[in-house]
């Protein structure tokens, strides 16, 4: 006769395995392998592969080409977390007033993100390869008159803009989920006791969505380091390389270059980076997230 | 707090999930490949020959090689993949142990990485017909390693009616000849270029291939350079480079032209925007797509004031190879056989491919490009695709530095010296 603990942790582990087994052959297997392969020599092709010791890490110290990408990169995540949940924000804000459009527009921002990354980084590439030189000539505004893949400057802000365009539909549902968990009685309480809008807002709602705020930053903190298509697709890292996201610059290395295990310590230094970075963003929002 | 537990718990079930959902798409068409092969073999020996190549628009047409091969050696199950992100395809399936029998490798640098794992050919009937200027890109050690798939060339594209509408009698065939005949098309208010120099292969590997195929012996520099006893400063003809990359800026988009991709490249080309375009005969389809009435012609792209210097880079851009740990290397080497028999029918009239093969002939249908092409084949004035001698890789380094410099961002000197820095640099790893 099973004891009630017995069978609850059976029960328990048939109900956890299924994820587990996954979780570690699809990606934890793999990346203690990246680990033994970033300590190794090998090119990716030939049969037998060396051991580098911690060479290939002193390298990487006196990389031009992985810190030029990491600095690019941070530059990325800092303006698109910010303008993502900015724009999220907003968006939310608005769709949750009693609009009479408002399902067909939830419905319209938030369809970029279901697209892929590579298809709409061909899409804006016709726009902006396209339909900007057109805008441009149109209106004779210089803005629209430059090609904005050929300069760095442009190519970065290119590269903003269509993630906030992709993305901003997603994140806006986190925060719609969670203004439309707000309780409407402290909202009137504050009301009868004289707050305004302003103070309604600052006070009350945002305190209230903070743990959208946590999920919301780090999703875009993450997403954002790990950018990979957009550029793939849009900007090819160009021009001269000064939009080539630390992923990008990770594929390339591996798979153009053979540098396979150069490559594997790269991408362990990028996910210690990305770990530590997202971890203490975790633990210092949580901190400020108001329990009800 | 279990709750909470709970709820990261199926967040990370989901991940998960979804996860495998995105690894599974591959995983069927292995389990049918391994299906087919053991299923068959309980009533005949068959035999599965996995083939993986790129040059994905020709895949239908490969497929249909495959299809027919089957019809006439029914024992055979040619399974033909084309791919487009093909080095990184490769590389997964040898790693995964799923590695196909026949596959493409390019010249030079990539074929040397890969031949521990590849079958010597040397012994094989049709090697004695390869062309000559074909060989050299797949020895290895004194082993011949490859099956040359076509050869390809590229120099400037130009639209005949253009010229002849500036007044352009001949094509050019020394630098200040070039520079000539931008300005007459300038003064017929006809913009020369719109290169694709956002593509790294347009600028840091066709073009800035050109120096160094330049070169009296080109493996030679290129393997002082790796030693340390050259620069690439030393390159001779590194200054009429620039002077070529100079005019397809000033007579083209100038800065602007690192923004313009291939397709950009080709589309304004074909429709007659610009006369001229730094491609190769790989084209002719998008070309023809376009604008199929479209009268033109390609000339080898001239580095100094002697016309007697100028030639034009004829490579092979792949070579057939056989995986040597193959189970089925016999059957493998029969098709390459087969292939080479058939090799009018399916290299040339379908693939639309110039032959690498003395016995095969270019025919007419294979339109201007290769008319051209074969003219300076027959009179020998070509020059290798020297970007192979690099160093694997640093195509897309240098690539970099040249679009630094279009971009203004760089000298020409800075370019040279990263440029040799960069090479040195992966010499020495």
């Amino acid at each position: 006769m099973m004891t009630v603990k017995t069978r609850r942790l059976l029960t328990y582990g048939i109900f956890v395995a299924p994820a587990l087994i996954f979780f570690t052959i699809v990606i934890f297997i793999p990346f203690l392998r990246a680990i033994l392969f970033s300590f190794q020599d090998w090119n990716g092709i030939s049969s037998d592969i060396g051991w580098a010791g911690t060479s290939n890490y002193t390298k990487l110290l006196n990389d031009k080409g992985f810190i030029k990408s990491f600095d690019f990169t941070v530059k990325f995540v800092i303006t698109t977390t910010i303008l993502l949940n900015v724009v999220a924000l907003a968006l939310a804000l608005i769709l949750n007033l009693a609009l009479k459009t408002r399902n067909i527009l939830r419905t319209a921002f938030f369809l970029p993100y279901v697209i892929g990354g590579v298809i709409i980084g061909f899409i804006w590439q016709f726009i902006i390869g396209g339909l900007f030189p057109e805008i441009g000539a149109a209106t004779g505004w210089a803005i629209f008159q430059k090609s904005w893949l050929s300069y760095p400057e442009y190519s970065f802000w290119a590269l903003v803009i269509v993630t906030v365009w992709h993305s901003a539909g997603y994140f806006m549902i986190i925060y719609l989920a969670a203004l439309q968990g707000v309780p409407k009685d402290m909202l009137e309480a504050a009301e009868i006791d004289g707050a305004g809008r302003i103070q309604r807002f600052w006070h009350v709602t945002l305190p209230l969505i903070r743990p959208a705020m946590t999920i919301n930053l780090f999703l875009a903190i993450s997403n954002g380091f790990k950018g990979f298509d957009l550029n793939f697709a849009l900007t090819k890292g160009g021009p001269f390389g000064t939009t080539e996201s630390l992923a990008l610059h990770i594929y390339l290395e591996a798979f153009t270059k053979n540098l396979f295990t150069y490559a594997s310590a790269k991408a362990v230094i990028f996910f210690l980076i990305l770990a530590a970075i997202t971890l203490v963003q975790v633990a210092v929002m949580k901190r400020r997230e108001v329990e009800m | 707090m279990m709750k909470k537990w709970f709820v990261t718990m199926m967040v990370c079930v989901l991940l998960v999930f979804s996860l495998a959902a995105c690894a599974g798409k591959a995983e069927p068409k292995q389990s049918d490949a391994g299906d087919t092969k053991k299923a068959p073999a309980a009533k005949e020996e068959k035999v599965t020959l996995k083939l993986l190549q790129f040059k994905i628009e020709i895949t239908d047409k490969v497929k249909a090689m495959a299809a027919d091969y089957m019809v006439e050696n029914p024992h055979v199950i040619l399974d033909a993949q084309v791919s487009s992100d093909y080095d990184t395809l490769l590389k997964t399936r040898f790693a995964s142990g799923d590695a196909p029998d026949i596959f493409f490798t390019k010249a030079f640098s990539e074929i040397t990485d890969w031949s521990d794992k590849l079958a010597d050919l040397s012994n094989e009937p049709w090697m004695s017909k390869v062309s000559p200027s074909a060989l050299q890109g797949m020895t290895v050690e004194g082993k011949q390693l490859g099956f040359p798939v076509a050869f390809e060339g590229y120099g400037f594209i130009y639209n005949k009616d253009l010229f002849a509408k500036a007044a352009i009698d001949n094509v050019p065939t020394t630098l200040s000849e070039l520079k000539e005949v931008n300005e007459k098309l300038k003064a017929a208010g006809i913009s020369s270029y719109s290169e694709g120099y956002k593509e790294w292969w347009v600028l840091g590997q066709h073009l800035y291939n050109l120096p160094f195929a330049y070169e009296k012996d080109p493996a030679a520099t290129a393997d002082k350079i790796n030693k340390g006893e050259a620069k690439v400063q030393d390159v001779v003809n590194m200054d009429g480079f620039f002077d070529v990359l100079d005019m397809t800026l000033d007579y083209g988009k100038g800065v602007e032209s690192i923004g313009v991709s291939y397709d950009n490249q080709v589309s304004d080309f074909s429709t007659g925007k610009t006369a001229m375009m730094q491609q190769g005969v790989w084209t002719i389809d998008s070309i023809m797509k376009i604008n199929k009435d479209i009268n033109m012609g390609m000339f080898a792209i001239p580095l100094t004031e002697n016309s007697e210097d100028t030639r034009l880079p004829v490579g092979v851009p792949a070579y057939y190879v056989l995986n040597k740990d193959s189970k089925n290397l016999e059957e493998a080497k029969k098709f390459l056989n087969w292939l080479h028999e058939n090799g009018q029918k399916y290299l040339v009239d379908s693939f639309m491919l110039i032959p690498a093969f003395s016995d095969l002939e270019t025919t007419p249908e294979l339109g201007p490009l290769a008319t051209d092409l074969n003219a300076y084949v027959a009179k020998d004035q070509t020059i290798p695709w020297a970007h192979s001698f690099w160093p694997t890789g640093a195509n897309r380094e240098f690539a970099k530095q040249l679009q630094a410099y279009v971009g203004k961002q760089m000298t020409k000197e800075e370019v040279l010296t990263e440029v040799q820095k960069l090479w040195s640099e992966r010499v020495s790893k």
